[in-house]
């Protein structure tokens, strides 16, 4: 009996290991997908960093934007600490930066390189580059990779360098002429190399901007988007549906998750380009004249609600629930070009506004705009003089030419993360920048902070970690 | 291995034995020493398998082998009589109390009773009549105070919520610390599924019928758990359900219970300011902040009525108010309108009987329970049958049947917009919440827009965003309908093929499916605007099966011993398919009861299907050792196999444990009248647990990618579909989470047995704790699933007893149970904290090295180098940047103190629990205060020198002004909505300043009862056997520097993070009565 017992019990202890085998394989998900597939989803990401909160908030330190409730409001009145910054960080390096190498590393065990690599490439220089403009140094050889457990912060202006390099290499690789992603995946421009390499271009004067590196910035912009001739038709912009789960993300964030009551945007803001003086809460501030109605892109960013003025969720609005989201556009193209070529000569800063003015003029980025409320006649060098339709305080003309310029980027990139640049860029630019004033305190936000996050496992941040109102490197 | 099955099923099989043939008929009785018969004493012929048991007058009667057989009749409690049958065949025989055997009985972790005296560990066991007199509808929850070093957290009252069960403090960070629930031999599900902080779910114990308990066994250490390796990390509940006994006539008890709940506490808002900002009264603000409502003019309110308009759903019309005058205020009548006294009716059928080889119970109960929230619900409905035959001398069969369904409606909650007090405690006390719903008419010739919902933001429901929900809403046009059906099937099978061993095969399954229907009608607020509709059905399965083998012998008079093996097979599974649909092509509300799938557009439907399953499987063992009647050593070792380890992992893991009573009272002269019994003991096991299912492979996910603060893109709609790593990253070589624990105590009894003392400290250690280890952002991935951190808990138990008086009519007991844990995280692999689960954006739970388990963390006062706060120019203290801890939710220690009277058919129980020196964000007074509503806001002050605001405007002496004057450190400064609206409220807060005393003292229960049997019995003649009547109050009296809501409140549910409140629904209190009747 005993002997029974014990060849059972034997018997079971060495055969258990069989019935527990091979059952921890999860049957819900793949262990692998073709490399388009990654790559969509890191353009999904980059949505999100490029059009969403980190926009918002950079539109709050830009003075665009006024928190009114809850969280927000704090946001506005500069109360922030670093997990408010985790989601930014976190959709940089890990929903875009690391699909984007995910997607390389794919790509090429695919056998693919060529265009997908530019593109990759391009991406990545655009979400490191930006980070790089919010934070300040951050990782960038060991960002996205897991290998590396305490990645290391590279200093801004080394990160700027290779920002540069990448979309160069990016340039080469979209040249390529081969590996263009399956038709449909890539969501931007379906994969196309030469809109990519605008966007690349535009992008490098966008970073030479913001080392103010006017002239190299001049000199890239100069391939960049619409070089070829079609104006906007190669933007970067975020495609948007109308399911649940593909709207734009303005309107997802006023109209469907309630932050209505929260945010709006500011009095300073809407005061600039509403012609509606008895609405126009400060109407001084209104900039339109006799070659200038700001009408039809007031009704197209910006509509009344019950909280005050905010972007314009409604059909042919900025925020309608399916709007493409301005990324990085022909508009910022030529107002690089208005501006650094300003930077060097009247006379070319000059033209190129006047560019801009031609595109808006025949509706530019608005959406179904009514042709009446449209109005930007070509400025000639006049008005730029003492008492011109634009020096009304006798500035010299070339600061009134660029204060009008930096007017007009803030207008135009409204929404976008490049309005926070300008504004800390030009900071020490007294005549020529556009007025905002804090809030509260004395000081502009000059980044974003740390993601706590990170501090709590990566040794590397630097420690103490820079407050919100100390510049980054650039902006010293 | 289906081989060995084979073989051990030959094996029962051959064993089949036979009965022994008889000669003589003796019958006889069985009494106490007053007289009383003895129901289920042992008669055995000595030396022969051939015996019976008393019935239920204490009778007999066996056939032994002749005059000389002997017979030994034993019973627990009692000393054994051996009586020589002889010429006799009528015998009558008196039992003694076996003082040196007065001790429990206790039901260990595989299900065999044994002398609490002979264990080297701590248990403690609560009867039937603890559970029935607590009169609590959940099992959970009767629980309460019962025992020491456990701890029962109570999420809210809502109807039918689950409980959060702590033994001697958390032992792991994600995976479940709480016990293994094991009824009658088979370990059931105590699921929590879709714990979250918008609903109070359930409880999967809470499907049990309280009434047929029996006994509940906390088996509270690592080595009274051992033998359940990997699902014993957080002890063992063994659960004894009730059985008919053997020769019993039948007995059939009807019992009713009838409870009133009532909410227990309400929170402070005021009601001296209207809805507004900065003094002014404002339509359609968030704050409070508006103007004295009793300054107002008293007359009418004046609208705008020449344009828009809302008529709701009585048809009153309202219009955009123009100046506020009405001074009414409606605090109370909107309460009135979203509260109510809940309470429950449960009725209880139970029958049982048994004759000399069966014996059967079988109960019917149904539970029926409306919240204090109007339009919650529970409903539970059960049915159970067990029986026992005696197939043979040797077979014994027993098996039991369990079914249950529950039906409850459950009200959202905590952080969100459509929960109800959120809604509720913004809403301005000038504000009627009465037109919830109803059509906007955007002027006066315009065409109603339909269905929109009316809220103190959205006051004639102008905007299609209501922002937050009018509770009127969120109780009538949301609702969250969990139907549960689930059966509980077991069979154990005995057979004793020689005397001196028993195998034992133990079959069961526990099975359940969930269905929940979520619904918001649309023009709910946030992201529910539009409709949607959530419905799920999950299915779960355990089937666990053990085959035991136990042998006993004594060696001589002073050594004995047993042995047991078993092998153990356990399986799970769960399968969860959903769909959820949002934005309504046809307006469907709740009202309709149309639940279709079909009622949105392909894009905006969703379905989800996931399947998971594991296996465990072990092989185990046990040996006692007693020496001299004075030493008994226990040893058991596990070996463990188990699927989720994934195949690369060394696979048979070892939970060996050991443990040493010493009974040192039975050294010679020790013993006395004043010392009746003294007993150390010493243990050390080690138990363990999982890691979760699937985590040892990479995996891709269609990911979704969303902001803070709302905005979410679904990958899947882009492009051609999307995939891309999971952010959350498995590793192959997982171990268990370890735990090893070494426990030392001693048990005491004094003064004749009347004075119990147990005293117990225990140390434990887990290693290899298994979690989603933070990684790096920067690195391109969240979390990284390993043994990575350990942590360590140290604590004492002790439970005292004693009888002060027992005499024919009055018995009077105390006993005091007191309870300390301290918890250390002690490695977390370098990084500086761990985010738990759950908690608020704001604060969380966080594991932090040299800290306690589940420490609220969060932004805080910006200090110095020495700690001194920094001020700003105004006086007022700085926030930090960079977050930490702010606070410490596990209490100091914990007691309780239980006292019952009886005197004849009168008895009276009182218990008080404590909760000392836990802390708690107080987050819903955090947003109340932020918006004016909380009613210390409602202050004002006169300075008697110039004080600075926040914002640095000065406010000169003398002048009066709303808030309050308060010295940080730097000087008096002004309290005012500006500091609020910033960081001295809750949204841009410095929450530290809210961390408050979270300790509570409570009546938990008073309990009286009558049994009113004999007097029925005298006056009707009817042969009843009892009729038992009683009144409990539940949760009568708190005491706590908390405010405004129970501080067993948790915004994570049930969850090992606490700590948080945020408009969590309310706890309550009960009046209860019951009346019982036994024939």
């Amino acid at each position: 009996m005993k002997k029974i017992i014990a060849i059972t019990f034997v018997t079971i202890l060495f055969s258990c290991a069989d019935i527990v085998d091979d059952l921890n394989q999860n049957p819900n998900n793949p262990t692998s997908a073709p490399y388009e597939f990654v790559l969509t989803s890191a353009e999904v990401g980059n949505i999100i960093l490029q059009t969403g909160e980190a926009s918002r908030r950079a539109g709050i330190f830009a003075g665009q934007f006024t928190g009114i409730g809850r969280q927000h409001l704090a946001y506005s009145s500069y109360t922030l600490s670093a997990a408010d910054f985790d989601s930014q960080w976190r959709t940089t390096f890990n929903s875009v930066v690391r699909n984007l190498i995910i997607t390389e590393e794919l790509a090429s065990s695919q056998g693919v390189d060529g265009v997908t690599i530019g593109i990759t490439g391009v991406i990545k220089a655009m979400a490191l580059g930006t980070a790089a403009s919010l934070w300040g140094d951050i990782p960038f050889d060991q960002a996205g990779r897991l290998e590396f457990e305490n990645p290391a912060f590279e200093a801004q202006s080394v990160v700027y360098g290779k920002v540069q390099a990448m979309l160069d290499q990016a340039i080469i690789n979209l040249s390529a002429g081969t590996g263009r992603p399956p038709a449909s995946t890539e969501i931007y421009f379906d994969g196309s190399p030469n809109a990519w390499t605008q966007v690349a271009y535009t992008l490098k004067a966008r970073f030479y901007m913001h080392m103010k590196d006017y002239p190299s910035a001049y000199t890239a912009a100069q391939s960049g988007i619409g070089s070829s001739g079609n104006f906007d038709a190669n933007d970067l912009k975020s495609p948007h549906g109308t399911a649940a789960g593909d709207q734009n993300v303005h309107y997802q964030f006023f109209e469907v998750a309630s932050r209505k009551s929260d945010l709006i945007t500011s009095n300073f803001f809407a005061s600039i380009i509403d012609s509606n003086l008895g609405r126009n809460p400060i109407p001084a501030n209104y900039r339109g004249h006799a070659k200038t109605n700001e009408t039809a892109r007031y009704n197209y960013l910006l509509q009344t609600t019950g909280f005050g003025v905010q972007p314009n969720t409604k059909t042919n609005g900025f925020a309608q629930i399916d709007t493409s989201a301005p990324i990085v556009t022909y508009a910022e193209n030529i107002l690089i070009l208005a501006e650094a070529g300003a930077r060097a000569d009247f006379n070319t800063g000059l033209a190129h506004l006047n560019e801009f003015r031609n595109y808006m003029a025949n509706g530019g980025y608005l959406k179904n705009p009514n042709p009446a409320n449209i109005l930007y006649d070509p400025f000639v060098a006049a008005d730029f003089d003492n008492l011109g339709i634009e020096n009304p305080d006798g500035i010299s003309p070339i600061d009134a030419l660029l204060r009008e310029i930096m007017e007009e980027r803030y207008i135009t990139l409204f929404g976008q993360i490049e309005v926070f640049n300008d504004v800390r860029r030009t900071r020490n630019e007294g005549i020529i920048r556009v007025p905002v004033v804090p809030n509260t305190g004395s000081q502009l936000p000059q980044r974003f902070l740390y993601s706590q996050d990170e501090i709590n496992t990566n040794s590397s941040v630097p420690n103490p970690i820079p407050g919100l109102f100390e510049s980054t490197d650039v902006n010293n | 291995m289906i081989k060995s099955l084979r073989l051990l099923f030959l094996t029962l099989a051959c064993l089949w034995g036979s009965s022994v043939m008889a000669q003589q008929l003796v019958r006889g009785v069985v009494h106490d020493t007053a007289d009383n018969p003895i129901v289920g004493v042992n008669v055995v012929e000595q030396g022969t398998t051939n015996g019976t048991i008393t019935d239920i007058d204490g009778g007999f009667s066996i056939t032994v082998s002749g005059t000389s057989a002997v017979l030994n009749f034993s019973f627990i409690g009692y000393k054994s009589v051996v009586q020589t049958v002889g010429s006799n065949t009528s015998l009558t025989i008196t039992l003694e109390e076996d003082v040196s055997q007065l001790s429990e009985v206790v039901v260990t972790a595989l299900g065999f009773e044994e002398s609490k005296d002979e264990l080297g560990y701590a248990t403690s066991t609560v009867a039937s009549d603890v559970i029935d007199g607590a009169a609590e509808s959940t099992v959970l929850n009767a629980l309460s105070g019962k025992s020491s070093g456990v701890r029962i957290s109570r999420n809210s009252g809502d109807p039918g919520a689950g409980a959060y069960i702590q033994i001697r403090g958390i032992s792991s960070l994600e995976r479940n610390s709480q016990p293994l629930i094991i009824l009658d031999g088979i370990p059931i599900s105590n699921d929590v599924r879709g714990n979250n902080n918008n609903f109070a779910q359930q409880s999967r114990l809470n499907d049990i019928n309280p009434n047929d308990i029996e006994s509940i066994s906390v088996l509270k250490g690592a080595s009274a758990a051992a033998l359940w390796g990997t699902q014993a990390l957080g002890g063992v509940l063994y659960i004894t359900t009730k059985s008919g006994q053997l020769n019993q006539k039948m007995e059939v008890n009807f019992k009713s219970t009838y409870s009133v709940d009532q909410i227990n506490r309400k929170y402070p808002i005021q009601s001296t300011f209207g809805q507004g900002t900065d003094g002014n009264y404002s339509t359609g603000t968030n704050y409070s902040w508006g103007d004295k409502i009793s300054e107002r003019s008293g007359a009418a309110d004046e609208f705008d009525t020449s344009g828009a308009f809302f008529i709701d759903q009585e048809g009153t019309t309202h219009y955009p108010i123009l100046t506020k005058n009405s001074r009414e205020i409606y605090d109370d009548r909107n309460f009135d309108k979203v509260f109510q006294n809940g309470g429950f009716l449960e009725n209880n059928f139970s029958l049982s009987s048994g004759n000399k080889s069966s014996s059967m119970y079988l109960s019917l109960s149904d539970l029926n329970q409306s919240g204090v929230i109007r339009n919650a619900d529970y409903r539970r409905t059960t049915a159970s049958i067990k029986a026992s035959h005696q197939l043979n001398s040797i077979t014994q069969l027993n098996t039991s049947f369990k079914y249950t369904k529950t039906n409850s409606n459950r009200i959202r909650r905590s952080v969100s917009n459509n929960g109800l007090y959120l809604g509720f405690l913004r809403n301005p006390a000038d504000f009627d919440i009465s037109g919830y719903r109803g059509d906007y008419y955007a002027s006066s010739t315009a065409a109603p827009i339909t269905n929109r919902q009316r809220s103190y933001r959205n006051p004639i429901g102008a905007s299609t965003s209501a922002v937050f929900n009018n509770p009127l809403w969120t109780i009538n046009e949301q609702e969250n309908d969990a139907t549960v059906d689930r059966f509980i099937a077991s069979m154990n099978l005995t057979v004793s093929p020689v005397k001196w061993m028993d195998l034992i095969a133990r079959i069961g399954v526990d099975k359940y499916g969930e269905r929940t229907n979520e619904f918001y009608t649309p023009g709910s607020a946030s992201t529910f605007v539009s409709g949607r509709m959530d419905k799920e059905l999950a299915t779960n399965s355990v089937f666990n099966m053990d085959y035991i083998a136990k042998a006993s012998k004594a060696f001589n008079s002073d050594f004995d011993g047993d042995i047991l093996v078993g092998f153990n097979y356990n399986h799970q599974e769960r399968v969860v398919d959903g769909a959820t649909i949002s934005n309504f092509i046809v307006f469907t509300d709740v009202a309709d009861g149309i639940k279709d799938i079909d009622n949105a557009t392909p894009e905006n439907r969703e379905v989800t299907s996931s399947f998971g399953s594991e296996r465990t499987v072990a092989a185990y063992t046990s040996g006692n050792l007693s020496a001299y009647n004075m030493l008994f050593l226990n040893a058991t070792l596990r070996s463990e196999w188990a699927s989720s380890f994934g195949s690369n992992s060394d696979k048979a893991f070892l939970f060996p444990s050991a443990s040493l009573a010493w009974q040192f009272s039975k050294l010679n002269g020790f013993q006395s009248k004043l010392f009746s019994f003294g007993k150390l003991r010493l243990s050390y096991a080690e138990v363990g647990v999982q890691p979760g299912r699937y985590n040892t492979f990479a995996e891709y996910v269609s990911p979704s990618y969303n902001d803070q603060h709302g905005g979410d893109l679904t990958s899947g709609l882009f492009g051609n579909g999307a995939f891309a790593p999971s952010s959350n990253l498995g590793s192959l070589g997982l171990k268990p989470e370890r735990k090893k624990e070494i426990e030392i105590g001693t048990d005491v009894r004094l003064l004749d047995n009347k004075l119990s003392i147990g005293a117990t400290y225990y140390t434990n250690k887990t290693e290899d704790i298994l979690l989603s280890f933070p990684l790096a952002p920067s690195r391109g991935y969240d979390e990284l699933y390993s043994n990575a951190a350990s942590m360590q808990n140290e604590g004492i138990e002790i439970e005292t007893g004693y009888n002060l008086l027992r005499t024919a009519d009055w018995n009077i007991n105390v006993s005091l149970l007191y309870s300390k844990n301290k918890n250390e995280i002690t490695n977390l692999v370098g990084a500086e904290s761990f985010a738990l689960a759950t908690g608020l954006s704001g604060v969380n739970n966080r594991a932090v090295v040299g800290q306690q388990h589940g420490i609220l963390w969060g932004p805080r006062i910006l200090r110095g180098d020495d700690g001194s706060i920094i001020f700003d120019a105004n006086g007022f203290p700085l926030r930090d940047d960079v977050e930490g801890v702010i606070g410490d939710p596990n209490p100091e220690w914990q007691g309780s103190a239980i006292g019952s009277v009886s005197y004849k058919n009168l008895s009276l129980s009182v218990l008080f629990e404590t909760f000392q020196g836990a802390d708690i964000f107080a987050g819903t007074q955090s947003v109340l205060t932020d918006y004016g509503r909380w009613g210390s806001t409602a202050g004002e002050a006169t300075p008697s020198q110039n004080l600075l605001t926040y914002g640095g405007t000065v406010i000169p002496a003398g002048t009066t002004f709303r808030g309050t004057i308060h010295n940080f450190g730097a000087g008096p400064v002004a309290l005012t909505q500006e500091w609020y609206n910033g960081p001295g409220g809750f949204f841009g807060g410095n929450h530290e300043l809210y961390i408050q005393d979270g300790s509570w003292t409570r009546l938990r229960e008073l309990t009286i009862s009558y049994k009113l049997g004999p007097l029925l019995k005298s006056v009707t003649g009817l042969n009843i056997k009892g009729f038992d009547v009683s009144a409990t109050g539940r949760n009568l009296i708190l005491w706590t520097q908390f405010e405004g809501n129970d501080p067993d409140t948790n915004v994570s549910g049930v969850s090992s993070s606490r700590g948080i409140d945020y408009f969590n629904n309310p706890g309550t209190k009960s009046y209860v009565f019951s009346a019982s009747l036994t024939f």
